[in-house]
């Protein structure tokens, strides 16, 4: 099939960049976006041409790398997928297709499709973890969790920290990133020593990031790869609420601490 | 009072701060129709007799009455928290606004939404007309600025002629035209936020949500029609002056 590409490019994070348009011929149905994006830029390098930067790791739908706003949607518009998963296939031959990065201040263009997701790191160091003993691993099942609790925490944790969420909001807001992680340690034993802070450190940290507010657009679980429902919002607001307006401090610490 | 105002002006806080200020401003709403509404209670009584064009007027005046004079402080009570509620909406509106603004000063080329209405995208837009009718709805007919001789009337019992100030207002085309116009917006600022104030404070059931997320709809479908009928029905003739 034949396609024309309408890509972002931009020098780097301070340049000004602009849609730059390339015909692609000759695409396989069955390649996968990114696929379709490395035969054009063997193309270039074969022209002498500048190749398009863009993230990639696993290919498999589980590290969160690959990005792309794909004709207004992130991920392209297939559901539940990423754009390592998506295929030409859903598309027709002779489609032209614009290509954008994530945009959202705290989302740094690097380069072309690139963009810099450290802000999420940085949220997730803010209070996305729980403290565990240092030694010999403990036994999985030591602690019995119930089956259900186990399942809402999985489906939170499913979360592959893409930032499509972003990408999709009208906000630029990352509550569907902030609430997944929170959610999947607010359901189980091991997260509530850090729970009474946890959602304040961490909004704290997603607010100084300079991402949005939630209006409750409800883009983002439309959008998630994963299928993350904004269930996880209402939680993370819950959390906030008690983190913000009900913690004892001093509790608080206690709980942190631990015995001893 | 700072880990307060730390609070208001974060992300989930400010919105809390809408969600509950807008929640009391619907109540305001829902009631202040609910009083209006009265401006049709005499009207089968003036279709029909011949002091019936006194009688059309003695509900809604009779109420007013008692709002100003019974009840007054009462009223001061609620108008107070009303203004509370106001001011807090529009500086939490100001907050979410600008924290929003700044995290995307740069949108797409291609943009195609999957999930949000017009509705929730324009809610700023719609809230700023919200004001602006509501500062005039006040000179009009709180303050009578903007209505001084329909304003001095009263009735033959000496009350404020509410009824009369109401119907020969909203006579005038342009005034009722833009209440219509406003409470349109009115009902589509509603359409998102009924809805959505009570994710905001953290609730959401599988088993209610269908229930919660059919609120703006309902609740603004409602206002709008509800608060409508009442230019509408003066400027069809439906009611009219009674006793001037
Ligand atoms: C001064 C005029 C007003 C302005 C500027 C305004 C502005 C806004 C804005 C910008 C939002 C969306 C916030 C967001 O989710 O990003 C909002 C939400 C809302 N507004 Fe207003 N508004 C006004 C008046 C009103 C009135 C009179 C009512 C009720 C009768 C109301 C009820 C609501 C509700 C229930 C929400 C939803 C809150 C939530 O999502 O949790 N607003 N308003
Ligand atoms: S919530 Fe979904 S869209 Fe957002 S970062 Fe996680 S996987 Fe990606
Ligand atoms: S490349 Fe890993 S999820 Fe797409």
């Amino acid at each position: 099939m034949n396609i024309t590409l309408h890509v972002w490019r931009q020098e780097n994070a301070a340049a000004e960049g602009r849609m730059v348009q390339f015909e692609v011929p000759g695409i396989n149905p069955d390649m996968s976006f990114l696929e379709m994006l490395d035969v054009l830029n063997e193309r270039l390098e074969q022209d002498g041409k500048e190749t398009i930067a863009f993230d990639h790791d696993c290919r498999e739908g589980v590290c969160g790398m690959c990005s792309l706003v794909i004709n207004g949607v992130p991920h392209g518009d297939q559901p539940g997928t990423t754009t390592c998963q998506l295929h030409m296939r859903h598309f027709k031959d002779g489609d032209s297709i614009w290509v954008e990065p994530w945009r959202a201040t705290a989302f740094p263009i690097l380069r072309d499709l690139m963009v810099d997701r450290a802000a999420f790191d940085r949220i997730q160091h803010a209070g996305g973890y729980i403290a565990v003993n240092t030694g010999a691993a403990r036994d999985a099942n030591e602690q019995p969790i119930a089956k259900g609790l186990a399942d809402a925490a999985f489906d939170a944790a499913a979360c592959i920290g893409c930032g499509a969420c972003v990408a999709a909001c009208p906000n630029a807001s990352a509550m569907l990133f902030v609430a997944a992680k929170v959610a999947q340690y607010t359901y189980l034993p091991q997260g509530q020593p850090e729970r009474a802070r946890r959602a304040l450190r961490m909004v704290q940290q997603h607010d100084a990031e300079g991402f949005g507010a939630c209006s409750n657009h409800r883009e983002c679980e439309a959008v998630c790869p994963k299928s993350i429902s904004t269930e996880v919002i209402a939680i993370l607001n819950r959390e906030y609420l008690r983190s913000a307006l009900l913690t004892n401090e001093g509790l608080a610490e206690a709980a942190e601490r631990g015995p001893g | 009072m700072n880990w307060f105002l730390n609070f208001a002006k974060s992300s989930i806080g400010a919105k809390f701060v809408m969600a509950i200020t807008g929640f009391m401003m619907i109540g305001f709403v829902v009631a202040h129709m609910a009083g209006n509404l009265q401006i049709f209670a005499g009207q089968e009584v003036a279709e029909h007799t011949e002091t019936g064009l006194i009688a059309a007027r003695e509900a809604l005046n009779a109420y007013g009455f008692k709002l100003q004079n019974d009840l007054k402080p009462l009223v001061w009570v609620l108008r107070l928290g009303l203004l509370g509620a106001f001011l807090g909406h529009m500086a939490g509106a100001y907050r979410v606004v600008t924290l929003n603004q700044k995290a995307r000063p740069r949108g797409y080329v291609v943009t195609r939404h999957q999930a949000s209405t017009s509705m929730s995208r324009y809610m700023a837009w719609t809230g700023v007309v919200i004001l602006v009718f509501v500062l005039v709805h006040l000179a009009h007919f709180t303050l009578g600025v903007l209505s001084h001789d329909t304003y001095a009337l009263t009735d033959p019992e000496g009350r404020h002629d509410v009824y009369n100030m109401v119907v020969l207002g909203f006579q005038n085309k342009a005034y009722a035209g833009f209440y219509i116009f406003a409470q349109a917006l009115l009902g589509l600022h509603l359409g998102h936020g009924a809805s959505s104030w009570l994710q905001t404070l953290g609730i959401f059931h599988k088993k209610y949500n269908p229930l919660i997320r059919s609120l703006g709809g309902v609740v603004g479908t409602i206002i709008f029609l509800g608060n409508i009928s009442i230019p509408l029905a003066v400027l069809l003739g439906i009611v009219k002056a009674s006793g001037v």
